[in-house]
């Protein structure tokens, strides 16, 4: 008998639609997971250069990020000033994430700072403020406190 | 009831519903297309179409409605010609058309007859679907002329919701991943790529004048660094909130920083520079 089935039987059709609706259901509970998840962004990152201010003035400046459990700690440094944040990771897709500051504080915050430098930083410390991580290569770059993270070398 | 035999396969191709009875014959399988008043037996490949007629077909697809259960005669007398009066003969005879076809004349154990109460179609001879209840449904109407059976249309309804529903999962699906794409990425940002000595340099602006002044304004910096670079390098250079900022991607996936006051731009040192570069 020449392929018996393929005659159009619901019986059959209706489990597929019915398998079909499921793993859309599950594709959209994945999708939805995925975004809420922050296990892509887990772990250490880094990246040091420096600032020249508007008087001539270079410092040095560094920044860290450690990403735990949908948790971040960050570190800036621009010469004597640091600003020390911790917070969750709200989202991340596609290779763009939003930190959730929670805690912050920052100490050294030298006057001859240029204004938008120390705007940056206490934007960074305020409870509640958020700040969007976007892909740059392999690294981060954080558009609102310009902080840029790189995956740390392993040694 | 006209036969053809060797005909294609049939409207087995298609999507029309059928449901599969095992004959009398050995290795031979009738698959009964009721929407087409059809059965098309199936024996060693080869397929022999025959056509039942309104009432066989009728008569045949009352008696599946219920395998195993018994039909009155007055029943199936109504189904199979419900608009017009016949007699006794009429089902007797078609009764007889229809062992004849599934190779049960003989033994009578397809199509039952049960004394004074009706027939009975022996569901053990019932291949697939096991009721005709489970039928699929009919993708195109055999004839536009020809009314549709209850049953069937019953099932594309069913199709149709079915079909409604996923449509909706896949519109969801499609808006909850470009809500969340949107939500996720940042602003449209303008870039432009371009290429001095070893270096690749690559500007970026959420704006697309500023991103040709931001490149007309650093032609001396990048050429300087086009200068003091040993090495091929990749940066990237965007200026916001007064700084020009210049990120020095480095070969083992880190990058170096370099932020300039605007009105530093001329005034920074080739150390700095060199600092930066890889």
């Amino acid at each position: 008998m020449s392929q018996p089935k393929q005659c159009g039987i619901s019986g059959g059709w209706l489990l597929t639609m019915l398998a079909t609706a499921l793993a859309m259901l599950l594709g959209m509970l994945a999708l939805w997971l995925n975004f809420l998840s922050s296990a892509e962004l887990q772990g250490r990152y880094q990246s040091t250069g420096q600032v020249q201010l508007s008087n001539g003035q270079v410092l040095d400046i560094s920044h860290s990020l450690q990403v735990n459990n949908g948790r971040f700690y960050a570190m800036t440094r621009q010469g004597d000033s640091i600003l020390e944040t911790s917070g969750v990771v709200d989202y991340g897709f596609l290779g763009n994430y939003r930190l959730r500051v929670e805690d912050g504080q920052v100490t050294g915050l030298a006057s001859e700072i240029d204004d938008e430098l120390v705007f940056n930083l206490l934007y960074g410390r305020h409870k509640g403020s958020t700040i969007r991580l976007t892909s740059v290569d392999s690294c981060l770059y954080a558009l609102e406190t310009r902080q840029v993270y790189c995956p740390a070398r392993t040694p | 009831m006209n036969s053809s035999s060797d005909t294609p396969l049939a409207e087995p191709g298609s999507n029309i519903a059928c449901l599969i009875i095992k004959t009398g014959r050995s290795d031979c399988y009738a698959h009964f297309y009721p929407a087409l008043y059809q059965l098309t037996l199936v024996r060693g490949g080869i397929e022999e179409k025959i056509d039942l007629g309104y009432s066989g077909s009728r008569l045949l697809e009352r008696l599946l409605q219920e395998p195993g259960e018994v039909v009155s005669r007055d029943e199936l007398m109504n189904h199979a010609w419900a608009d017009r009066v016949v007699g006794q003969g009429s089902l007797n005879q078609q009764i007889y058309t229809l062992r004849q076809v599934l190779g049960d004349e003989k033994s009578r154990e397809i199509i039952q007859t049960l004394p004074r109460r009706g027939y009975l179609l022996n569901p053990n001879y019932l291949v697939y679907p096991p009721s005709i209840d489970d039928i699929g449904a009919v993708s195109e109407p055999p004839d536009a002329s020809t009314p549709q059976p209850a049953f069937l249309r019953h099932h594309s309804r069913q199709r149709a919701s079915w079909l409604i529903l996923l449509s909706v999962f896949s519109l969801v699906g499609i808006a909850l991943f470009a809500t969340l794409y949107g939500i996720s990425q940042p602003r449209d940002v303008h870039d432009s790529e371009m290429t001095l000595g070893s270096l690749k340099v690559r500007y970026l602006d959420q704006d697309a004048h500023r991103l040709q002044q931001l490149i007309l304004q650093t032609h001396g910096l990048t050429s300087r660094l086009a200068v003091l670079a040993s090495k091929p390098a990749h940066l990237v250079l965007r200026l916001h909130g007064g700084f020009y900022e210049l990120l020095c991607l480095q070969p083992n996936g880190g990058a170096r920083s370099l932020m300039l006051h605007e009105s530093q731009l001329n005034q920074v040192a080739d150390a700095q520079l060199s600092r930066c570069l890889p």
